[in-house]
């Protein structure tokens, strides 16, 4: 019987043995023995890497001058949208009025008293009846009238 | 505090800069990212954090009043980043940041980058149970054995405040790990 090699026929990478300790070490350390959490292998080394490629030490994060201007400008914004909006409330309030005095001159006053739901206001009224005194008007609101119930434009 | 001094001084000037951040990295960096991990339980998460915070130290360095140690000042960065993140994450799922913490801890057994024992997976899924504070709390206590004066200044709490949450958290997790599952 020809005599068979004991040696084991299996083979191992290049470096294995040099490098076993190293790569043991390594995972070990990775390993939080207390809580049983642990990193990818090597992590820690990458990480430092990535954070340095991360950081921009030539230009550190200080207000330069173009940040003034930004902000002086977010300012006008701000102050101009304020003013344009005053002057919007301005113009609408000038339109109220406009449609207001149109809507009195329009319509009559049985109208304006048939629109209303009664609860017209002395200073209204006097307002558009200026031929009326103001005992009168008086005694109409104390007596509950409205211009309904008069009989203005006849002659009595 | 003179060497810290001139530690801070060496960050700020552009010449020196880059050397003296490379060694608050290597010095910091493993600390970091064990509190950071351990409230996030995430591995990938607490990468996230961990870049964050010191992205963070260097942009703010200039704003460090130098009242306190520096490892305690990136330290409570740490914790604010790591609390911002699970806010936005819960936040995406209309969830709770407990709830979010119980969802990951109940994923460990599966996680690749978690290799503890049986008692370990228990403890941590208790630990993920405790309202946020207490949480914070027990990890510093128990885990990385922090006094509760340090405690306090990082997490801007009373000392007393600080041992009564332990003693609930402690009092909590007994309780979880002695239910039969």
């Amino acid at each position: 019987m020809k005599r068979i090699d004991k040696k084991p026929p299996f083979k191992v990478p290049d470096g294995y043995f040099t490098h076993f300790n190293q790569k043991l070490a390594k995972q070990i350390i990775s390993i939080n023995p207390i809580n049983g959490f642990r990193t990818p292998v090597d992590y820690f080394q990458k990480v430092e890497n990535q954070i340095v490629d991360r950081v921009n030490y030539s230009n550190p994060k200080t207000d330069s001058f173009k940040n003034y201007i930004w902000k002086a400008m977010a300012v006008a914004c701000v102050i101009t949208l304020f003013f344009i909006n005053k002057k919007t409330a301005i113009q609408q309030n000038e339109l109220v009025e406009f449609f207001i005095e149109d809507y009195l001159i329009t319509n009559s006053t049985y109208d304006i008293a048939e629109h209303s739901d009664y609860s017209f206001e002395m200073r209204n009224f006097i307002e558009n009846y200026e031929s009326i005194a103001i005992d009168d008007a008086l005694e109409i609101k104390l007596y509950g009238e409205t211009p309904t119930n008069l009989n203005l434009f006849d002659d009595e | 505090m003179k060497q810290q001094n001139q530690f801070i001084k060496s960050l700020l000037s552009p010449e020196t800069q880059e050397v003296a951040f490379k060694k608050l990295l290597a010095d910091y960096k493993e600390r970091l990212y064990w509190h950071i991990r351990k409230i996030v339980i995430n591995h990938e998460d607490a990468d996230d954090v961990l870049q964050n915070t010191f992205i963070k130290v260097f942009e703010n360095v200039s704003k460090f009043k130098g009242n306190s140690n520096i490892y305690t000042w990136m330290y409570k960065i740490a914790t604010h980043e790591s609390l911002n993140l699970l806010s936005k994450k819960s936040r995406k799922l209309g969830i709770s940041n407990e709830e979010w913490i119980e969802k990951q801890a109940d994923q460990l057994e599966s996680d690749v980058y978690f290799e503890g024992d049986a008692m370990q997976l228990k403890l941590q899924k208790a630990i993920a149970t405790l309202p946020e504070k207490q949480r914070l709390v027990f990890n510093m206590k128990y885990f990385e054995e922090m006094k509760y004066e340090k405690m306090s200044e990082i997490l801007e709490t009373s000392v007393g405040g600080l041992k009564a949450s332990y003693h609930h958290a402690v009092k909590k997790i007994k309780h979880e790990i002695n239910e039969p599952s």
